[in-house]
């Protein structure tokens, strides 16, 4: 192998991982929680402007040639620090514009706008992180200690981002594995359902900002610390789609499928063509992955919507009928069968139903007209959805003559509709 | 005092514009609930078909008519197409929302990859400047405010006395008691697409004229104005869609005449936000 071919490789596994993580924090956002964040590349690109700021001499050495705000040179691990807490903060505002009140499109929207709007005037005004032309010169990770063109070193950049990038996928399968994660996919299946059983919808959004914008914020540190400049226009609105296509593709909601989508998308479509030949007029080929990303996007929505790694289907037993039988006071309690739980992508969320009747036989059954045990009334596969609710799933229901049957079960546990 | 006279003057034809184009985007939202964000892409579309015309000699206004074709045959293609086959399959809302970012991407570098990075003006005369009042407008700007006034009095005039209108209105309303009541709305959806989309070429060639040179991601920010326009008049209220249009088109124009010519959009932008958050349905804000 050349040396090119060498830093080529090196290039694309830095990459991946600074691709894998801002896929991962997104993935949680938009997969798992159901936060359509447009505005997501605003995080990376403030943790990448604070890591560089951190990193930097004070603005006026070098000639004084760009102007920014801060410059304290601070050493290696406070810029990839500092990165990943400025994109949680600077999520924590857009919480107002993902609220409960707000129609997911609508909000979608001002999200978009917002990261039309902070690009602008990040370009537009110079002083603070020295417009359009961005940061140069960002120092890299240690650069006093060793030679960032060293083969080892970039050996070690791409092992670290690597690192990190499976550091970001194990922490965003616990946090989507654990009870909180479990109400983040009920808000995003059903956000009606979820607030009505108290779930506060508005700090569950702020929360997976938070969470989603320091993962994009340390991709940012990662990536500025490679390739040592940012400026506005690596990071235009576009750029987010390129990540929703890379976490569609994948397969929503399945943090496996984002770290596939982000190889297959940002990874190995944009920045492994990037040596390719030049054809056509300048511009054309960036141009037509453009119209490509746009693309694949529509056909993949249309094609298959769950994404090449589906979500898996988490299906919860329900819990075992015995200790609402043993509490009730009955001769012989039959225990009906209750239904499975399933909660996913097409059933949305399912009160848990823990529903038994209990037969009572009674003492003046009338001998000869009615046969003690004889089934007077049969059904099976009761099904009643409103909308999005599932209010009873498949119960089956058995009435015996001469017994008395009752119907219990919580609040919500869709006795009445039964009846219906 | 100037000053002021020459951002006002500015700031009507920006609302002017703006109105032609909010009116068709909250229209397309009235019937169809999709909030279009390639409508802007489609705008510059057409402004090249102007463009093509254009070049072929033709006067640039022969050359809008050309662009109101275009822009009604791409929007309905786009609807019928794209949007109502998720619509039917029953795709969320946001899943449209994404889709329309996907049409964006391929109709705005589609355009870029066969017209080229750089940008290009109409073959046009500004006509002698026309002073009214204080106000210093050319000839040209005079003629789009008057064709705004003339769309705005047009679509009035169709939503208010015609029955093609009271139909479109009822679609908009409650599209399945619509359909009960004998309306045939998918036609009525056509066909509102259709003339919203005519309004959309029409918007992106004057756009074009207006801002003297224009390229493929021209409309980018002016996408931004337009959904300042339709929220601040509440989605899918046409006569809310021209209100605010006048209100971000002056608020744009003067505030760029006192702060930084830079930052006048973000003046719109902080509307849009405000709106959002505050009354995402709109000042007169009727429909939730």
């Amino acid at each position: 192998m050349t040396t090119a071919q060498v830093f080529y490789i090196i290039n694309l596994l830095i990459y991946a991982g600074v691709d894998i993580m801002a896929c991962l924090g997104l993935s949680q956002q938009f997969g798992v929680a159901g936060v359509t964040n447009f505005g997501f590349i605003i995080f990376q690109a403030a943790g990448a402007y604070t890591a560089a700021v951190l990193s930097l001499p004070p603005s006026s050495a070098n000639g004084g040639f760009q102007s920014y705000i801060g410059g304290w040179n601070l050493p290696f691990p406070v810029p990839w620090i500092g990165g990943a807490i400025a994109g949680g903060l600077i999520a924590l505002p857009f919480t107002f514009l993902v609220g409960r009140r707000l129609r997911g499109d609508f909000a979608a929207v001002g999200l978009l706008v917002t990261a039309v709007m902070v690009n602008l005037l990040v370009t537009n005004y110079r002083p603070s992180l020295n417009g359009s032309a961005g940061l140069s010169l960002v120092p890299a990770p240690l650069q006093g200690e060793f030679n960032p063109q060293s083969q080892g070193y970039q050996w070690a950049y791409s092992a670290v981002s690597l690192v990190l990038a499976a550091g970001a996928y194990l922490l965003v399968r616990r946090v989507t594995e654990s009870p909180y994660g479990r109400s983040m996919r009920a808000m995003r299946d059903n956000d009606a359902v979820a607030d009505s059983l108290g779930k506060n919808l508005v700090s569950l959004r702020a929360s997976v900002l938070v969470l989603g914008g320091m993962l994009a914020g340390l991709s940012g540190a990662v990536l500025v610390g490679f390739i040592n400049l940012w400026a506005p226009s690596a990071w235009g609105y576009a750029e987010t789609i390129v990540l929703f296509a890379a976490v569609i593709i994948g397969g929503a909601g399945n943090h496996r499928g984002a770290v596939l989508g982000a190889i297959l998308v940002p990874v190995a479509f944009e920045e492994a063509t990037r040596f390719i030949p030049q054809f056509g007029a300048p511009g054309l080929i960036d141009d037509l992955q453009w119209v490509a990303i746009g693309l694949l996007i529509v056909v993949f929505l249309w094609l298959r919507p769950q994404g090449i790694l589906p979500e898996r289907r988490r299906r919860i037993e329900a819990a075992a009928a015995s200790a609402a039988t043993a509490s009730a006071a009955t001769v012989s309690a039959t225990v009906i069968p209750t239904d499975t739980v399933i909660l996913g992508d097409t059933s949305i969320h399912k009160i848990p139903v823990g529903r038994t009747t209990t037969t009572t036989t009674t003492a003046d059954a009338a001998p000869g007209v009615l046969v003690p045990g004889e089934a007077v009334l049969r059904a099976a596969g009761l099904t009643k959805d409103f909308g999005g609710v599932h209010a009873v799933a498949d119960a089956t229901l058995e009435v015996r003559r001469g017994t008395l049957t009752g119907l219990i079960g919580p609040n919500g546990a869709g006795k009445p509709v039964t009846g219906l | 005092m100037n000053l002021f006279l020459a951002s006002l003057g500015f700031g009507i034809v920006t609302a002017a514009v703006l109105a032609i184009a909010a009116v068709g985007f909250t229209m397309q939202f009235a019937v169809t609930d999709v909030l279009n964000l390639a409508y802007g892409a489609v705008m510059i579309a057409a402004a090249f078909i102007a463009y093509a015309v254009n070049q072929a000699g033709a006067s640039v206004w022969l050359g809008m008519l050309a662009a109101a074709a275009a822009g009604a045959a791409g929007s309905v293609a786009l609807n019928t197409g794209i949007y109502t086959p998720f619509q039917r399959r029953g795709s969320a809302p946001i899943t449209l929302v994404i889709v329309s970012l996907g049409m964006t991407l391929i109709i705005e570098f589609g355009v870029q990859a066969i017209v080229g990075g750089t940008n290009v003006s109409y073959t046009m005369s500004q006509g002698p400047t026309v002073r009214a009042g204080g106000l210093e407008l050319t000839a040209v700007q005079f003629v789009i405010i008057g064709l705004s006034i003339a769309v705005m009095a047009g679509v009035h005039g169709l939503l208010r006395y015609t029955k093609l209108g009271k139909a479109m209105r009822a679609t908009a309303a409650n599209r399945s008691l619509a359909r009960n009541c004998g309306i045939r709305t998918a036609r009525i959806v056509t066909v509102t697409w259709a003339l919203s989309g005519a309004l959309c070429g029409i918007a992106g060639t004057v756009l074009a004229i207006n801002d003297g040179s224009f390229g493929a991601t021209s409309a980018d920010l002016f996408l931004v104005l337009i959904l300042a326009a339709v929220f601040l008049g509440g989605p899918g209220q046409a006569y809310g869609a021209m209100a605010g249009a006048v209100i971000i088109g002056l608020a744009t124009e003067i505030s760029a005449a006192y702060i930084t010519p830079s930052y006048k959009d973000v003046v719109a932008f902080v509307i849009l936000l405000v709106m959002l958050a505050i009354r995402p349905a709109g000042l007169l804000g009727a429909r939730a």
